[in-house]
């Protein structure tokens, strides 16, 4: 009778255990804030592209509930400068680190030691020669590539000479991109006759630029394949005088490049989700550092905007990012 | 514990915990049952009314600011430099002789174009001081008569206004007031920010067309922080849409726009109500309230979940309640069965030492002062009134048995008596001195054993000597007739012996088997011990026993006068009485062989 009792009693106290943990699991269902260390290649708040991504990784991480630390080298080419911050970061001994590798090789071993030290490591933007990361949010580049060849494909007839404005050559995203402007031009491939090199530079895209018009005075389309190359083409060619002449289609949207469109020299551009990006990034980190379900690679997504669809309000939207001040870097 | 027992306790017990738990658990689950829908649907309830209330005043908010915005736009648009300036170039100049036939602007152009475009600046400047949510402030009438803000601001040079949505919507609009959507401000050069632009037509005074606009672009800082400071729960939101359900605000604006979150706004305006309610695992209350001023739509998001949170507290907590009323009502129950079975059980244990007898043991403890208590008190007064009742009766029985005993005793034989004096009267009459002698002393020792009425038992010893007095009295009575011999072994003299039982068997021999027989007989008494017994044999030598009259030796009629009047009935009845079942009489006989009686006795025994 008191072994029975005694039983009872057990199985009372062993249900109120459960219940109590069921009660702590729930209320610890309650997200504790993680921290995130995110590396850009530069924070430049005249840059539309890196404070648009800022925005995004902001507004993620009050979203879910990140404690974000965002720290920069002063230059895009400063590499070293981002692998000190990257060291840095790791002895910060973060729940995870987001990098925009400067550089393809020169950020490699760097990374390397966040991925020593077991830190979850989030590529955005740009990764490294190494699979390193665990996550990587970048624009697909093949995709956006297919996006200028599909503009391209508008705006050319039989026979007009396509020459290709790229940034940095073996770089992956050049590589990319051109890959996607030749698969999506598909036979008029043929008509690209010159692919030129800018070097992520306005001055160097400028001077290939003014050679090839040079080279090839009857050029009827020039693509652009970043920012540098598009802004570098444009001036080249209003400095021939020639932008009536030549279709030109650009890449991502900065101010200028809007202008350029509005002006009708372009006379597209495709454009990069850089508030996607950022947000995205610090996102898969969060849902990596809590063990929820998260994707090894996402495209984050790009868009093709025409001078005439540039005042729709669709088109609007990919090109100024709508960025509430509390987001502002 | 007798499983018997274990049984009928744990069925009392049983019934009251399942009583109580039966009682607690419906009452708990009732609960439940009939609480929790009913605190689900006050849970929706209520944020469905906080979500309307919280839209109403964020409506309430926005019509009272564009209000403002609307009444300084008049303010502005009213003021007569604002079309002198922008027509400016129409009626100055050579067009001036136009408007000489109106003499209420006769002397209007008479001021330097210079001269309003300070005053209308100054005018803007002190406003956009004044209000920081003013993105941008400005008067148009075409791509050359213009000014924004400060007047330093240009017109965007690949930007016709009037192709712009906001434009032309506004001059056409009834009033000449209309407010935009969200929309990037691509007139003002450089700008590109995203705004909301009120705009009112201003009239050329001359035509009274509509061909100026002022317009006042307002930035997001009133509108967002409007929205965010109106909590919708931890994770919910406010938005806000246009009549066309273009999105004026969103706090994920961006994620909205680039299409990487969707918003559920076809069904906010097509639901025809002032809520619903989306499916999903991330189930959410949208609560509308529409602007009758501005025609935009407030919409309260809250999610499910976090409301339901309080809904899950509940329900936790009675959960943990439940629990909590089940374990002492499962502990109660216990308690109050084992307050009404221990005792029982004590009872019943007790019961089955009285029923063997161990009545030392039986009495309960009784602590209780209940009912039970006095069942306990009952019982252990009753245990000590029938332990009484059986001490008196086993007192009364000793006595009785005394007294029997007493009664079965044999006394000396009157005629023996008188026999034995007649004997020596005659011998001494005869000079027989040595023998009277002999006969009064054995007398005497006799009388001595028989009269001492104090002892119930004596030695062996004493026992044999006396029936030793008895055979040498007999002796000499009849001489030559009787022989006798007695022997008793060594170790035992001292043994207890309940007095008188050999004499009456040594007269029966004389009388029954020696006196019948022709010639001599002879009487032997023997006394040894057997085991933890001791055996004591009367033999005779005389005409012995039929079969029959073995089997009625123990008769209790059978009384013979000669005899001294206890038979062996008496001496078997004492000797039963006093040892027991055990012990006793056992005769052997034969015809004309004589008889043997063997008395067993326990061997040690004490008194």
């Amino acid at each position: 009778m008191k072994k029975r009792m005694r039983e009872a009693l057990i199985i009372i106290l062993l249900g109120c255990i459960g219940l109590l943990w069921g009660w702590t699991a729930y209320v610890q269902d309650r997200e504790e804030p993680i921290d995130v260390i995110y590396i850009p290649k530069i924070i430049d708040d005249t840059n539309e592209f890196w404070s648009s991504l800022l925005a995004g990784a902001k507004m993620a991480a009050q979203e879910y509930n990140v404690n974000l630390r965002i720290v920069a080298a002063e230059s895009e080419l400063d590499y070293e400068g981002q692998n000190e911050w990257i060291l840095w970061a790791v002895e910060q001994k973060p729940d995870a680190i987001m990098i925009s590798a400067c550089d393809y090789n020169g950020t490699l071993t760097a990374a390397r030691k966040v991925k020593e030290s077991g830190i979850p490591l989030i590529f955005v933007d740009s990764n490294v020669e190494e699979p390193l990361e665990d996550c990587m949010v970048s624009t697909d580049n093949f995709i956006a590539g297919t996006r200028l060849g599909e503009l391209a494909k508008q705006m050319i007839s039989d026979g007009t000479k396509i020459a290709v404005v790229s940034h940095v050559k073996n770089s992956s995203t050049a590589k990319e991109r051109m890959d996607g402007i030749a698969y999506a031009l598909d036979e008029s491939a043929g008509q690209i006759v010159q692919v030129v090199y800018g070097d992520s530079d306005y001055a160097q895209a400028q001077r290939v630029t003014s050679e090839l018009l040079n080279d090839y005075p009857d050029i009827g389309l020039i693509i652009a394949t970043n920012e540098y190359s598009a802004v570098g083409a444009v001036r080249a060619v209003k400095n021939a005088g020639r932008q009536n002449e030549i279709a030109m289609i650009g890449f991502d949207n900065s101010i200028e490049q809007v202008q350029f469109l509005e002006e009708g020299i372009l006379d597209g551009i495709v454009v990069q989700k850089s508030f996607n990006m950022g947000y995205l990034g610090v996102q898969q980190a969060a849902a990596i550092v809590r063990g929820e379900p998260y994707q090894r690679y996402i495209d984050s997504g790009s868009a093709a905007i025409t001078v005439e669809n540039m005042q729709e309000p669709e088109s609007q939207k990919l090109l100024f990012p709508f960025i509430q001040e509390e987001y502002q870097y | 514990m007798a499983k018997h027992n274990f049984l009928s306790s744990v069925s009392i017990k049983k019934s009251i915990m399942q009583s109580f738990l039966v009682l607690v658990i419906s009452t708990v689950v009732s609960f439940l049952v009939v609480s929790l829908p009913s605190t689900s649907h006050a849970v929706i309830r209520n944020s469905i009314d906080y979500g309307l209330r919280v839209n109403g005043l964020i409506n309430d908010e926005i019509d009272s600011y564009i209000a403002y915005m609307e009444n300084i736009a008049t303010f502005v648009a009213e003021d007569e430099d604002i079309p002198r300036y922008l027509f400016y170039s129409l009626y100055a100049g050579e067009n001036k002789d136009k408007i000489l036939g109106n003499s209420n602007y006769s002397a209007v152009y008479d001021i330097d174009r210079e001269s309003l475009f300070i005053r209308i600046t100054d005018q803007f400047r002190v406003l956009m001081r004044s209000r920081t949510d003013i993105a941008n402030i400005g008067i148009i009438y075409d791509e050359e008569n213009y000014i924004f803000n400060d007047g330093a601001d240009r017109i965007n040079p690949n930007i016709s206004p009037d192709t712009l949505h906001w434009v032309r919507e506004t001059k056409q609009a009834v009033g000449g007031v209309s407010l935009s959507a969200s929309h990037v401000q691509n007139l003002v050069a450089d700008d590109y920010r995203w705004v909301i632009t009120l705009s009112r037509v201003i009239r050329n005074p001359y035509t009274n067309e509509r061909q100026g606009l002022f317009f006042i672009d307002l930035n997001y800082d009133t509108i967002s922080n409007l929205c965010e400071k109106s909590a919708m729960g931890e994770y919910g939101y406010v938005f806000i849409l246009d009549a066309a359900g273009n999105v004026i605000y969103h706090p994920k604006q961006q994620l909205l726009y680039t299409g990487l979150i969707e918003e559920e706004i076809d069904k906010v305006l097509s639901c025809g109500e002032d809520y619903f309610i989306t499916d999903g695992r991330d189930g959410c209350l949208y609560t509308m309230s529409v602007s009758d001023k501005t025609g935009w739509t407030v919409v309260g998001v809250s999610y499910l979940d976090e409301m339901m949170e309080t809904r899950r507290w509940i329900t936790w907590t009675f959960f943990l309640t439940a629990v909590v009323l089940v374990s002492v009502a499962v502990l109660l129950s216990g308690f109050l069965a084992d307050r009404i079975t221990l005792p029982i059980l004590k009872l019943r244990e007790s019961m089955r030492e009285v029923e063997k007898g161990n009545f030392e043991k039986a009495s309960v403890v009784v602590t209780e002062k209940n009912e039970i208590g006095s069942l306990g008190n009952s019982f252990n007064l009753m245990t000590r009134k029938i332990q009484e009742l059986m001490a008196q009766n086993v007192e009364e029985q000793k006595e009785k048995r005394k007294i029997e005993l007493r009664a079965l005793q044999s006394q000396i034989n009157p005629h023996f008596l008188y026999n034995t004096l007649d004997s020596i009267i005659w011998m001494a009459e005869s000079g027989e001195n040595e023998e009277v002698v002999q006969m009064t002393a054995a007398l005497a020792t006799m009388m001595r054993q028989s009269f001492n009425n104090k002892a119930e038992i004596v030695s062996l010893e004493a026992e044999i000597e006396h029936v030793e007095s008895y055979l040498m009295i007999q002796k000499m009575r009849y001489m030559d007739k009787l022989n006798f011999s007695v022997s008793l072994e060594e170790g035992i003299r001292e043994c207890p012996i309940v007095k008188l039982v050999l004499q009456p068997l040594v007269e029966n021999a004389i009388y029954h088997g020696i006196r019948y027989k022709n010639g001599s007989g002879t009487v032997r008494v023997s006394a040894k011990r057997e085991g933890e017994e001791i055996h004591i044999t009367v033999e005779d030598d005389g005409v012995g026993m039929s079969e029959q009259a073995l089997q009625h030796i123990f008769d209790e009629h059978k009384v013979n006068y000669n005899s001294n009047g206890v038979g062996v009935y008496n001496v078997e009845r004492r000797l039963k009485l006093y040892y027991g079942n055990a012990y006793g009489l056992f005769y052997e006989s034969e015809r004309n062989r004589g008889t043997r009686v063997l008395m067993k006795i326990p061997g040690g025994m004490e008194s």
